[in-house]
């Protein structure tokens, strides 16, 4: 989900996610009312989200710790999302140590050690520099490829919309006034940004992304 | 939060290699700055002395605080802290030892009362701050009264503590609780008002209950907070049991020093202020130390 910066998308996220309660109607996942935050739905904030008093594997392991999976079995989850993010050997780290990539990646395992149902996005690499946001959107897609869960990504970045998403989708002004599919093969390199394709698919998402009329 | 972290041989290294001074540069002023503030003393003593009749009492010279002072001190034993007096003359090395052991029994009985009393009083104070930052009406039945509380001047309620308990030990400690509780509790709940949303927002995503949100989140973010809080608090808690130990004590350091001053010994009343600025060193460095370990990762 794309759009301008005031336009709904992180609110809209957000009541997804059960943090705010919607001012009229009602949010249903899987046809079921959000009546609140829950583990079903994982979030990766913008702002850095990692606990900054627990060690990375402490964080990683925290939403399994809250319902009481074992040690041994949660060690071994966590341990393997931690590796699956690129931090094995910072396990005790605290994250006054880790780069802001790291904290992030952090906080991707966390979430994903945390098996919710869909996952929630919301410009999570937003404040990343360009190189390790790269890095990272390709990391995201090779962990999500392992069981493809449903994912609402929020960016006002086109570019990673279309590298990353299924279904792009503009929103404006609160209400969601185009989407296209760019129904690239998967997995997905990088090099698709350079395709005339992508192109293509940039032109047409700026113009409603500029444009005045909702569709 | 960055001066826990920064212990003086950092610091030392750090001066070193920022303003190249030679090795032992500092350990030489700080040598020079104490010798230049005892050189004064000593003259200013001397001065006193030649231009004053009473010269002597008002400002004995340093040394007499070792070779009069300490021995002196020796005049407290058996009932010299209470109404009676002067029953006791030693000479020699045992007034010496007899002046140590009096000073250390003191600072040890001015100790324990503070030690008591501020534990007391942080476990009331951080109790109470967590119980409001909890419960919105707990913190709206208790807050008046906390905010009425902490606009009392801490010595504005010795009278009114000597009245109820007289000397009795439990109203010193009581009083240095009370003290810290009511500075402590605005601590933890202003603590618990900044603790960032998006820490509770993380934790309730991954699943986090609200109580477990309290727990894991809730108390480790607010530490860093109540840290500062508890040192700032063991430093006033030397002026509250002093002001105790003023008023209504047969024993302890504010006792010596107020018993000193009846009888016009300024060298003994010299001696209790190093005794407490001694104690007061060696604690606020061993709260820093434990403290230090809890909050590893600021």
């Amino acid at each position: 989900m794309i759009g301008p910066s005031g336009c709904g998308k992180t609110t809209l996220l957000s009541i997804i996610a059960g943090l705010t309660p919607p001012t009229q109607g009602r949010a249903l996942v899987d046809g079921v009312e959000v009546k609140g935050p829950g583990r079903e739905r994982g979030v990766v904030f913008q702002e850095d989200a990692v606990f900054p008093w627990l060690t990375v594997m402490e964080n990683v392991e925290y939403g399994l710790k809250i319902r009481g999976v074992p040690n041994t079995e949660r060690k071994k989850v966590a341990q393997h999302h931690i590796n699956l993010v690129g931090l094995k050997g910072f396990e005790n780290f605290y994250p006054k140590e880790l780069s802001g990539g790291m904290k992030k990646r952090t906080d991707l395992a966390r979430v994903m050690a945390n098996n919710p149902e869909i996952l929630l996005f919301d410009e999570p690499f937003g404040s990343l520099d360009y190189v390790t946001k790269m890095r990272l959107q390709e990391e995201l897609l090779n962990i999500w490829e392992k069981d493809k869960k449903t994912a609402l990504f929020v960016t006002h970045d086109l570019e990673e919309a279309i590298y990353l998403a299924d279904r792009v989708m503009v929103m404006r002004s609160g209400i969601i006034c185009s989407s296209i599919e760019p129904e690239f093969e998967r997995p997905r390199s990088q090099e698709i940004k350079t395709s005339s394709k992508f192109q293509e698919i940039r032109r047409k998402l700026w113009t409603s992304f500029t444009s005045v009329e909702r569709i | 939060m960055d001066q826990f972290h920064i212990s003086g041989k950092d610091l030392k290294t750090e001066a070193i290699m920022r303003f190249k001074i030679w090795k032992y540069e500092i350990e030489i002023l700080q040598v020079v700055g104490i010798a230049a503030f005892l050189i004064v003393w000593q003259i200013m003593s001397m001065y006193l002395r030649l231009t004053h009749p009473y010269g002597k009492e008002i400002l004995p010279p340093p040394l007499s605080i070792i070779t009069e002072a300490l021995p002196g001190v020796s005049t407290f034993w058996g009932g010299g802290m209470g109404g009676t007096t002067g029953t006791w003359f030693i000479q020699g090395t045992a007034a010496y030892l007899l002046g140590l052991y009096i000073l250390i029994e003191n600072s040890a009985i001015t100790t324990g009362r503070l030690l008591l009393g501020t534990s007391l009083g942080l476990v009331i104070g951080v109790g109470t701050g967590l119980a409001m930052g909890w419960s919105k009406k707990v913190r709206l039945t208790i807050a008046p009264v906390v905010h009425m509380i902490r606009v009392i001047p801490p010595l504005a309620l010795i009278p009114l503590f000597m009245l109820w308990f007289s000397q009795a030990e439990i109203g010193k400690i009581l009083f240095v609780a009370f003290v810290i509780a009511s500075m402590i509790v605005v601590n933890t709940i202003e603590a618990i008002r900044n603790v960032p949303p998006i820490y509770i927002n993380a934790s309730q995503t991954l699943g986090a209950t609200r109580g477990q949100v309290y727990r894991t989140i809730v108390i480790p973010a607010i530490t860093p907070a109540l840290v500062g809080g508890i040192r700032v608090a063991i430093g006033l808690a030397w002026a509250v049991v002093l002001g105790a130990e003023y008023l209504g004590a047969q024993s302890g350091l504010g006792r010596l020093l107020i018993i000193s001053e009846t009888f016009f010994d300024t060298g003994r009343m010299i001696l209790a202020v190093i005794c407490f600025a001694l104690l007061s060193i060696a604690l606020n460095y061993i709260v820093v130390r434990i403290l230090r370990k809890r909050t590893r990762w600021i």
